[in-house]
């Protein structure tokens, strides 16, 4: 039997025993603060703006997390 | 010879201003005294539709926003430069055309480079290189600008200024100096040019002309603006990296020179918003330097006597026209091809065959590696932004060494896209393969790529996503998120339902 976190929220999928899940809100929050940074480069031209520089933005991913009040802290890793 | 023609469009000064990020909202709000105008790069507000029809359209939300700013707005493009052989890209001109009937401002600009790499075989596309490259600095080159520069301008139907570039490699044999190049082709295409007094310092550092002979050459009076930013060494080359406030050069040199432009309108500050974070530069440093930009900007009144630059060369006449480019002069058209595919090809690590190697002075230049891993820089950073979780999967399941290695395998077999969401789409079609061929194993990869994929979709079209996963999906989702590995994970089919994300909504 498939045990599942009770945070979830569920609704059986009609055509098939697959179990649909949406994602609360406690995770949703952490996870949105991902999807706002990676929302801003969707499909955007010109990311590169007019910068000829070496792009941290490797190296951030790899030293630094968005806490939910979105303030970025250092990582310890 | 040849006398230069003063500029017959004189711009109202505006005064001292940044470059807009939507990150740079709450600098905007504390510093909106300091400010007079906002330059946008409208092209990082534009969004593309979704389907198959490649078109853009502008970021509504973004824009009402700026609009809503009481700054004098400038649109700065990064999508149509000026040194290329390739035309405008079709589907760039209506977002353009809207950008500017927004924004109504009263000149606009771009940057004398090159950022497509003509596809050698016929009738194939062209490759985005991956960054701005430096054009070279020849006659050829000089009447493809003067030409686009034309087009730009009638497209536009308001002034048009190019923007003096950085440029990283050493002078080419035989190549016209650069102080000589950029005052050529504004004379002869009468247009304005802004000063990029920090990409001058970059090419002064870096080997190339030095900033006093740069402006020695130039006529002043078609200086319509002025950028200023800070940069950092890499491997001994100082980059125009935005990644800074002004050093003290270079403000200097403002200072010095500002006096001595008539036609100046304004003078922007430059910085990427990752670097305020990443360096912690505090605000108030940032409102004291606009603070100082304002005292220079209101003490060029007391303007120097002004002498106008001189070219000690004549203005060729146009020898290429965009419309006929096949009849007379495709010799000339194909050595700046030549130029683009050589520096296109070596900066993005493909490999050139000796038959092929028009400019050998490029293959012995330690600025070539140097644009290479730029451009990595900037492709991975797009891939650890639009696909956080497969990446820390990946790093935390491979580590960091062996997820770098497989991006730099798709980038060996893959040409940079412009637009984030086709690179991230690439890794991911890149990883779902090695999956299938059973040369790469990590638990649910496959699961977490689909689910950002979809979410970046859900994003773009408006429409909600379902996404398989073969085991609990929160768990891992969340674990991922604080840049952990869930501690077990439980089978099953499961469905992930991906929201629909309003693009009105904040």
């Amino acid at each position: 039997m498939v045990t599942i976190n009770p945070a979830i929220s569920l609704e059986p999928k009609s055509t098939s025993n697959v179990v649909r899940v949406a994602v609360p809100a406690s995770v949703h929050n952490n996870l949105e603060m991902i999807q706002k940074v990676q929302r801003e480069i969707l499909g955007k031209l010109g990311c590169l703006a007019c910068c000829s520089g070496w792009d941290i933005r490797f190296d951030f991913q790899k030293q630094f997390v968005v806490d939910k009040n979105m303030n970025i802290k250092e990582i310890a890793r | 010879m040849a006398h230069l023609k003063p500029a017959a469009f004189s711009p109202t000064p505006l005064g001292v201003g940044m470059v807009y990020f939507p990150a740079l909202d709450f600098l905007f709000e504390h510093c909106s005294n300091l400010l007079d105008v906002i330059e946008i790069e409208p092209q990082t507000l534009w969004f593309r539709s979704p389907g198959t029809t490649n078109a853009h359209r502008l970021d509504d939300r973004a824009f009402e926003r700026v609009i809503r700013l009481p700054q004098h707005k400038l649109i700065h493009g990064v999508g149509l430069p000026l040194a290329a052989s390739e035309k405008f890209e079709s589907r760039q001109i209506p977002p353009w055309r809207q950008s500017i009937s927004r924004l109504n401002p009263p000149w606009i600009s771009e940057h004398l480079a090159f950022m497509r790499i003509p596809n050698k075989g016929q009738g194939k596309t062209s490759h985005h290189s991956g960054f701005l490259l430096p054009p070279l600095q020849c006659q050829e080159t000089m009447d493809i600008a003067i030409a686009r520069i034309a087009e730009l301008r009638k497209l536009s139907a308001v002034p048009v200024a190019f923007e003096i570039p950085p440029n990283y490699l050493r002078p080419q044999p035989g190549e016209i100096q650069d102080g000589d190049f950029f005052a050529q082709i504004a004379t002869a295409a009468d247009c304005g040019i802004v000063l990029d007094i920090h990409n001058l310092w970059c090419n002064e550092r870096n080997g190339r002309q030095k900033m006093q002979d740069v402006l020695e050459r130039l006529p002043l009076d078609r200086i319509w603006e002025i950028h200023l930013a800070g940069g950092d060494n890499h491997h001994g080359y100082w980059l125009d990296a935005h990644s800074d406030l002004v050093p003290q050069p270079v403000m200097e040199f403002c200072e010095e020179w500002l006096p001595r432009l008539p036609n100046a309108g304004a003078l922007i500050f430059e910085i990427m918003p990752v670097y305020i974070h990443a360096k912690k530069i505090p605000v108030d440093r940032i409102a004291t330097q606009l603070e100082k930009m304002k005292f220079l900007w209101h003490a060029r009144q007391k303007i120097l006597p002004i002498t106008i630059s001189r070219s000690q060369n004549p203005v060729h006449s146009m020898t290429w026209i965009p419309e006929h480019s096949h009849n007379v002069n495709a010799a000339a058209y194909q050595k700046v091809v030549r130029w683009e595919q050589s520096l296109g090809e070596m900066v993005n690590g493909r490999s050139v065959s000796i038959q092929n190697i028009h400019f050998p002075a490029l293959v012995d230049d330690p600025a070539v590696p140097v644009y290479r891993t730029l451009i990595e820089s900037f492709r991975s950073g797009t891939l650890v932004e639009g696909l956080p979780l497969s990446y820390r999967l990946l790093a935390l399941t491979l580590g960091e060494n062996v997820t770098y290695s497989l991006m730099k395998e798709f980038w060996s077999g893959c040409w940079p896209e412009p637009f984030a969401y086709d690179e991230m789409l690439g890794f991911s079609t890149f990883l779902h393969q090695k999956i299938n061929d059973k040369k790469l194993s990590v638990n649910f990869l496959d699961n977490v790529l689909n689910y950002e994929i979809a979410v970046a979709q859900a994003q773009m079209s408006g429409q909600e996503q379902f996404v398989p996963f073969d085991c609990e999906p929160i768990a891992l989702l969340e674990a991922l998120s604080r840049w952990e590995l869930p501690a077990s994970h439980t089978p099953g089919k499961f469905e992930v339902q991906v929201p629909a994300w309003n693009m009105q909504e904040p």
